[in-house]
């Protein structure tokens, strides 16, 4: 109690709320422009708090990291094209929303779902953080592969009416990214002897590609055909949702806060799984499963939810533990040691004030993300009047500098291009994108894990049954494929005719 | 084309590709598995395999769907073929132009040429203060937010630089 | 059609602005730096901090903005070819390591160091070896000495192959003798130390300032750094030589380089700028917090030291697959 009442004056002295608003606004435009995301906020931001105080410095950082995360939710709805791989399950209902002219709800609902799990997810970790470290340490290798198994197996849920189309996709997307330097083994994989390949495919350069290009694509021949959607000023409503609406998704809301928590303390997963595992759960338990993908709130509310749940749960091994869970954090740890603050186990001892002062600043920084979210909604949905061909023209030249800046690779946007067009193709060819971004997201992780796993056993595959977690997360992924086919085969027999069946598996 | 056809076509360069892709990991990545464990060349070829067994699959449960529904004559309101590769084509035109445009000029005078470019040629637009605007004020805007502001890296170009 | 004269004509202006900056003259080498330098940055983490701390520092020297440009991927190979293919005229320039080298030697890089002109060196890191607190190992003797008695091998975890502390992990077990008996184990992201705090190695090479908090609190503990002298900040741990790994001496140098041609002129006032930077107390503030030294050394001591540290490199590398 003693260090919360000596970090409130701190952090409520006004350079410092400036700080903390200033990187919140910096982390929103960075999230909300596909290409651009936290983790290159943070990167630019850094160098600004060399010269700042501590404690300015640092809720600087966490600002930017907080509003790049809610951020990337502004263009998944408005324009379908998620602004960070951790906002790509929010497209696939945020957007049908947005077309029909309820964007300001989605994205209303969507930031008022993300302060709460970012605070949810603070609240746990101030409550519990040495017994989520201490859980947090047990997954290696074995039990993270086991875990990003069961990520995948949300392919299931995502495959829409074929579950072969969903696996063709969720294995394109699996392959492409073991294409560059091997991290393992430090070989070069289809590289085809090029230097240029051996950066290999980035996560967010195949995310820009499959959504804004054939999206870009889609839009011209709507036009050419004087088809294009348009939405008239009186169409786009900045309405904002009721307390009703979201009462009665709270079960929605707290299973995915949680899920996002637990997932953000695991260093190596991240924002991107939680959100789709949320996607997942919300479609699973949810009354009205069809409407999922067609502009169902709950659809928007679980992703949103969860990844915010995630900067709460990654701050609890990054402080206690000194280990940052992606490249973002690893900025941010960046940050804290350059002003002296260790992360560690003796950071919550020695310097219980500025620990305080970092869990006040989240506050804050939601704080000022909810108000500039709030005015900003009315602002964001004007884009929906610009006309869709004069807007996706513009759409086309942020994706470019956004991939571009990604690594600052010309390469990188030709491989963008590449990616678009081969999910434009597979798009007419009935193969649902959504698995693919999957495999993106999963792949690496899923690949490294397994080898690292077996090098660490020297080659015998029992270590991915010799643990709980591991065996506990095998267990749900078979269960969640079993459900499926029973799903299938019990709506094969109702309507012996439905579409469903045309694709066996 | 039917759905059944298209479902064909779709799998044969699905599993073209997938075999080209197992030939390639097979001839350039090494084995290295020394030890039981498992070497860089695994999951590639692992992957390479299942979309070929996939996209096998693919053919064959186009071949057992049922006939009244496969056969059908896919949705009449699909692009015309014309409309479609204009509109691939265009964007990767309009994608990759100002990908080299960038290198070469730099990033204020490639999103002027390049978005003036996308709505005369593309877009037909012949309003020339409205290309003009939309043209110069793109890449000042983006310039300011991003450069000025945010501090974000945009391309010099290796021929023309000009910047301020 | 008024509009697309005076869009030609612009573009016509254009094409001479840049013709007149495009043109060199010997007068700019004098001027040096006239328009902004861009530093390509190859990795990210503490690289990128101590590169853009650096660019910030460079920047005040120069009059003119260094600006940090991040180009990372391939191990390195993907920025060094970047600036392997501009202008030599000091605007691109590299904030480099001893990736050039492992780069090279493993087949990532068509070209060598020599494909760079050396400016300066401006810092050095230090790896360390760990080993958790209730091993039992008080020395790297001990730890040895166990090694070689157990039937068992030592995991030894570090990052992946061709990384700056898997070479030093090889690098150390050879001189120790025991590299039949230690199994490597690749981990990204610095992941190593939670990996050997959960106990699932049972030794760890990363820096120094990852294990610090976890040897003050008790749970780790550093037996030697790999470096022929002892860190500052952690001044009670030996070197490995002095632990009886013969005389191993292996220290991870960062440094700027340009393409190579570049003028003598221009080489040295980026020297000297990188000089200022290091001798400033900001650079020194940070090293301390960030784990790094700050050890200047002009372009030809530098130059010399990368091609002695590249044969080390070579020898490892060959050696070791």
């Amino acid at each position: 109690m003693d260090a919360l009442l000596s970090a409130l004056p701190l952090v409520a002295d006004p350079s410092v709320l400036l700080a903390i608003l200033v990187g919140s606004l910096i982390g929103l435009i960075f999230g909300s422009v596909p290409g651009l995301t936290y983790s290159l906020a943070l990167a630019v931001v850094l160098p600004m708090t060399f010269q700042l105080p501590t404690v300015a410095a640092v809720g600087m950082l966490l600002g930017t990291y907080i509003g790049g995360m809610t951020g990337g939710s502004v263009a998944a709805i408005l324009i379908g094209i998620p602004g960070t791989p951790s906002a790509a399950a929010t497209v696939l209902d945020g957007y049908p929303l947005a077309r029909t002219g309820r964007a300001g709800l989605a994205l209303g609902t969507a930031v008022l779902v993300s302060t709460f799990g970012g605070l949810f997810s603070l609240a746990v970790m101030i409550v519990s953080v040495d017994f989520v470290s201490g859980i947090a340490i047990k997954f290696g290798p074995a039990e993270l592969f086991a875990l990003v198994l069961f990520g995948l197996s949300t392919i299931c849920g995502l495959a829409e009416k074929s579950l072969l189309r969903g696996l063709i996709a969720g294995v394109i997307g699996l392959l492409v990214m073991t294409v560059g330097l091997d991290a393992i083994d430090g070989v070069q994989r289809m590289t085809f002897g090029s230097t240029a390949f051996l950066q290999g495919v980035d996560l967010l350069v195949a995310m820009v590609g499959l959504f804004a290009v054939p999206q870009i694509m889609q839009t011209l021949i709507d036009w050419r055909r004087g088809r294009e959607i348009r939405l008239e000023a009186g169409d786009v409503r900045s309405e904002m949702p009721k307390w009703s609406e979201l009462r009665r998704n709270f079960g929605v809301i707290v299973r995915s806060a949680a899920l996002g928590t637990g997932i953000g303390a695991i260093p190596g997963t991240g924002g991107p799984i939680a959100a789709f595992l949320a996607y997942d759960q919300a479609r699973r338990f949810s009354k009205n499963k069809e409407k999922f993908g067609k502009g169902e709130l709950a659809g928007v509310i679980a992703p949103e939810t969860a990844n915010n749940s995630v900067t709460g749960g990654s701050m609890i091994p990054l402080l206690s533990l000194g280990i940052p869970g992606d490249p973002a954090t690893a900025i941010i740890l960046g940050g804290l040691l350059i002003h002296g603050l260790t992360p560690g186990p003796l950071l919550f001892m020695e310097h219980k004030t500025e620990v305080y002062t970092i869990y006040l600043s989240i506050v804050v920084a939601y704080v000022a993300i909810l108000a500039f979210q709030y005015f900003g909604i009315k602002l964001f949905v004007r884009v929906l009047r610009v006309p869709p061909h004069i807007l996706s023209v513009v759409i086309g030249v942020l994706c470019v500098i956004g991939t571009f800046a990604i690594r600052n690779s010309f390469f990188d946007v030709y491989v963008m291009m590449t990616i678009g067009l081969l999910g434009y193709l597979l798009m007419r060819a009935r193969i649902p994108v959504t698995p693919i971004i999957l495999g993106l997201v999963l792949g690496p992780t899923l690949e490294r894990e397994f080898r690292t796993a077996l090098i660490l056993s020297d080659g015998s595959y029992a270590i991915f049954f010799q643990s709980t977690a591991a065996l506990i997360f095998f267990a749900l992924t078979i269960l969640i494929i079993a459900f499926h086919f029973i799903g299938q085969t019990r709506a094969r027999r109702a309507a012996p005719n439905a579409k469903a069946s045309i694709d066996a598996g | 084309m039917t759905q059944q056809g298209r479902d064909r076509l779709a799998g044969s360069i699905l599993f073209v590709l997938a075999a080209l892709w197992c030939w390639g990991v097979v001839a350039t990545i090494p084995v290295l598995g020394a030890e039981g464990r498992l070497g860089p060349r695994g999951f590639p070829l692992g992957l390479g395999l299942l979309l070929a067994a996939f996209s096998a699959l693919l053919i064959v449960s186009s071949f057992l769907s049922p006939k009244d529904e496969a056969v059908q004559e896919l949705k009449a309101d699909g692009p015309p073929l014309g409309v479609e590769l204009w509109a691939v084509l265009s964007t990767l035109g309009f994608l990759g132009g100002y990908t080299v445009l960038l290198w070469a000029a730099g990033f204020l005078v490639a999103t002027v040429i390049i978005v003036a470019a996308g709505l005369v040629l593309i877009l037909g637009k012949r309003n020339w203060l409205f290309v003009a605007l939309m043209s110069f004020g793109t890449a000042l805007v983006v310039f300011v937010t991003f450069n000025k502001i945010l501090g974000v890296y945009l391309p010099h170009g290796r021929w023309i630089d000009i910047w301020f | 059609m008024r509009s697309f004269g005076v869009a030609t004509s612009w573009l016509a202006a254009s094409v001479a602005a840049a013709a007149l900056i495009a043109v060199p003259t010997a007068k700019a080498q004098e001027d040096f730096p006239t328009k902004p330098v861009e530093m390509t940055i190859l990795f990210g983490g503490t690289a990128q901090t101590i590169g853009q701390l650096l660019a910030d520092l460079m920047s005040k020297e120069l009059g003119q903005p260094v600006v940090p440009v991040s180009r990372t991927g391939g191990g390195g190979a993907i920025g060094y070819s970047h600036v392997h293919s501009t202008r030599p005229d000091g605007y691109n320039i590299v904030w480099n390591s001893n990736s050039i080298s492992s780069g090279y030697h493993q087949g990532n890089l068509p070209f060598n160091y020599e494909a760079f002109e050396p400016i300066a060196r401006v810092t050095v890191e230090v790896p360390a070896l760990a080993v958790r607190a209730d091993s039992g190992w008080e020395s790297l003797s001990d730890m040895v000495e166990a090694v070689k008695s157990g039937e068992t091998k030592l995991k030894m975890g570090a990052s992946g192959q061709g990384s700056f502390t898997d070479l030093t992990a090889k690098a150390l077990f050879q001189e120790l003798g025991i590299e039949d008996k230690v199994v490597y184990v690749p981990y990204g992201d610095g992941k190593a130390p939670v990996e050997l705090l959960a106990g699932r190695v049972d030794a760890a090479i990363q820096w120094p300032g990852q294990f610090i908090p976890h040897v003050q609190s008790g749970d780790l503990k550093m037996l030697c750094v790999t470096g022929s002298e002892r860190v500052e900040v952690i001044d009670d741990v030996p070197t490995c030589a002095e632990a009886g790994a013969g005389d191993l001496d292996i220290t991870m140098w960062r440094g700027l380089a340009a393409p190579e041609g570049t003028p003598q002129e221009v080489v040295e006032k980026l020297q000297e700028a990188a000089r200022k930077a290091a001798e400033s107390d900001q650079l020194k503030d940070a090293s301390g917090k960030l784990g790094f030294e700050i050890s200047f050394m002009d372009a030809q001591e530098f130059g010399e030291l990368i091609a002695k540290d590249d044969e080390v490199i070579a020898e490892l590398l060959k050696s070791g697959n």
